[in-house]
């Protein structure tokens, strides 16, 4: 089901856009990442509205008065946190729901590349059963040509300089690590400044391990995989600056006005007025 | 303020397995195995087969294992490439990183040749006066029969299948579309033509100067091996994967719909075909006395006289994807995925034994 609902599409799409750009497949490749980022442009963006949300409720009053009314009331505070959400008109799944739906497509698209690569017979078979005839010619398109610049992209890429041939430069593994380390700095939102601010804790681990783990895996795995994370990594920046949500500020030591994200307005709203009316003591009879 | 400290960390903690669970994944997920299926290959009393991390000798007679190479699965070596024999008593296997290994009968190590660039899907080609070995790095390696490179010449795209020659001429097909003729004394080009398609399959030599080979573009065709001239070309279903067997004057295939065809070698003319029995078919046919063998994908091992009536149709475990070998009355099956490796059967489909490799 994986294959004919996900893969088989990807494929075919990704093998006629390589069929329109001469037979480039490193181009192709940077297509298709364009038009699966336009494709689940709406998905970004409601995941970016519900993490906004979610931000400024940080710094809502009435919301850090609950956490600290009912810090040792886990389910009261549930309930008071569901309750002030519909009161809000905030989603909480809002910022997650986008990204698991997106999940199966970045899993889809890694598969698409690696399988369009195909190195062995078994990989080549599969690419062959799974063209759609009515669209894509076996005999014109296949083999892929896989080389692009001084890639072999069914390769880990490695750059060989005339006067060090033993020794192989990842310069697409650095690209990989510096672009996935600058989209995560600037897309990171402003911050509260309270250390106890779980999703600025959340933000400073995963600057610190994205670019590491995509560099590894640029590294060791086909560099079609490389071209598309670099890919995806500078259209993400374009897109996040389009909807003035890029953070200049944390990479650049001067502010820059194109698509630079605000800080999180602090909500003075209250409670609701169920939950504003003051504890009773107990009177003496 | 400890209790906050704590559940920082313990916050932090989580997050870092979440983050290596999630790349965990990615990694397992970023698509197919870089494995195929297994090659086979068999003496008189012997059968070789390749598939995964070793090349396994099998006893002909009763299915036992002989030796294995190497003795030890070596992290990123595999081997799925049909080992050959030479005559000089010599076991040729490439692997799936870029060396081609030469192994004597009791499989111990010859000498390697590592000087290629990629891996070996193809098995080399071996003559009297030494190996030609096709290699994904789109580059074809003349070596000596001890391992030192003579010439080499370069194509436009990987080689897939082992070349064939008549002595004089190297005829090496090309996922580059095209078929080239090489002086076999120094690899210099002679004639190269495009046959309009991927190439995956060894050229079949007849006796009267025209070889036949099938494309990834669904035809068959004869080409003049004097000047690559295309005589003929017939269209198939699907693919042509396998190499073709010529017998009594006939070309026998199968493609990847799963037909399986007999046409004249004069002039490409359809004799006859049998319907799909079953899924694909990508392996070429095995010569029985009284008709051929082909397998597929689902898992049948179909007889066919030479007439193609269906004799039997036998299954068995696995997907069958090499070519079948017969030899000193064991029809040898190799299987991906099933619960043997080699399968022996007899003229009647009949099991006789199977491989199962050691763990």
């Amino acid at each position: 089901m994986w294959d004919t609902i996900i893969i088989t599409p990807f494929l075919n799409v990704l093998l006629l856009i390589y069929s329109l750009v001469f037979s480039n497949f490193g181009i192709a490749i940077i297509l298709f990442t364009l038009l699966i980022r336009v494709l689940t442009h709406p998905l970004t963006v409601q995941q970016i509205k519900g993490t906004q949300a979610m931000q400024n409720l940080q710094t809502n009053k009435s919301w850090i008065e609950m956490q600290k009314k009912y810090k040792d009331d886990k389910e009261k505070l549930a309930k008071e946190q569901m309750a002030l959400y519909k009161e809000l008109g905030v989603n909480p799944f809002a910022s997650c729901l986008p990204t698991v739906i997106q999940f199966p497509i970045i899993i889809g698209l890694y598969q698409t590349i690696t399988r369009a690569m195909a190195s062995t017979p078994l990989q080549l078979l599969f690419l062959e059963q799974h063209l759609y005839p009515g669209l894509l010619k076996v005999s014109a398109i296949l083999p892929l040509n896989s080389h692009f610049l001084w890639m072999n992209l069914g390769q880990p890429e490695r750059l060989f300089l005339p006067f060090l041939p033993t020794v192989g430069i990842p310069i697409l593994a650095i690209v990989v690590v510096v672009t996935t380390y600058l989209q995560s700095r600037l897309m990171t939102p402003p911050t509260t400044g309270d250390p106890h601010d779980q999703s600025a804790q959340m933000a400073k681990m995963m600057n610190l391990y994205m670019p590491f783990l995509m560099g590894w895996m640029a590294w060791s795995l086909a560099s079609g995989l490389a071209v598309y994370f670099v890919a995806s990594n500078i259209f993400t920046v374009l897109q996040y600056s389009i909807l003035g949500k890029v953070n200049w500020r944390n990479v650049l030591p001067f502010p820059l006005k194109f698509g630079q994200a605000k800080s999180a307005p602090s909500s003075g709203k209250q409670l609701p007025s169920s939950t504003r009316k003051p504890v009773k003591k107990s009177q003496a009879r | 303020m400890m209790i906050e400290l704590k559940r920082m960390k313990k916050f932090r903690l989580s997050l870092t397995l979440v983050v290596l669970f999630f790349f965990l994944i990615l990694s397992a997920c970023t698509g197919a195995p870089s494995s195929t299926w297994p090659g086979v290959t068999a003496t008189q009393d012997t059968a070789y087969v390749a598939n995964g991390n070793g090349v396994f000798a099998v006893n002909l007679n009763n299915g036992t294992l002989l030796w294995r190479f190497p003795d030890k699965a070596v992290t990123g070596k595999s081997f799925y490439a049909a080992p050959v024999v030479t005559d000089d008593g010599q076991i040729l296997v490439g692997d799936y990183s870029n060396t081609l290994y030469s192994v004597d009968l009791k499989g111990k190590q010859n000498w390697i040749f590592d000087k290629a660039k990629g891996g070996y899907n193809a098995s080399p080609l071996t003559t009297k006066d030494g190996i030609y070995a096709p290699n994904t790095d789109d580059t074809l390696y003349a070596l000596t029969l001890q391992g030192a490179l003579r010439w080499s010449f370069a194509t436009k795209h990987s080689l897939w299948a082992q070349p064939a020659t008549d002595g004089a001429l190297l005829y090496l097909p090309s996922l580059d579309h095209n078929l080239y003729a090489l002086q076999v004394s120094d690899g210099k080009q002679k004639w190269a033509t495009d046959l309009g398609a991927a190439i995956n399959s060894s050229p079949t030599l007849g006796t009267d100067g025209i070889l036949y080979v099938g494309t990834l573009g669904k035809e068959v065709l004869a080409v003049k091996t004097s000047n690559g001239q295309i005589l003929w070309r017939v269209s198939t279903d699907d693919g042509v994967w396998g190499k073709l067997v010529l017998q009594n004057g006939n070309l026998v295939f199968g493609d990847t719909s799963g037909k399986i065809y007999s046409i004249s070698a004069s002039n490409g003319k359809i004799l006859w075909t049998v319907p799909k029995q079953g899924g694909l078919i990508t392996g070429g046919a095995a010569v029985l006395p009284d008709g051929f063998v082909l397998t597929t994908e689902t898992s049948n091992v179909i007889h066919v006289d030479p007439t193609g009536k269906i004799l039997w149709n036998q299954t068995i475990s696995g997907k069958l994807y090499a070519t079948p070998i017969y030899v000193s009355d064991h029809l040898l099956v190799a299987s991906m995925e099933g619960d043997s490796l080699l399968v022996s059967l007899d003229q009647s489909g009949k099991q006789l034994w199977a491989f199962v490799v050691p763990k």
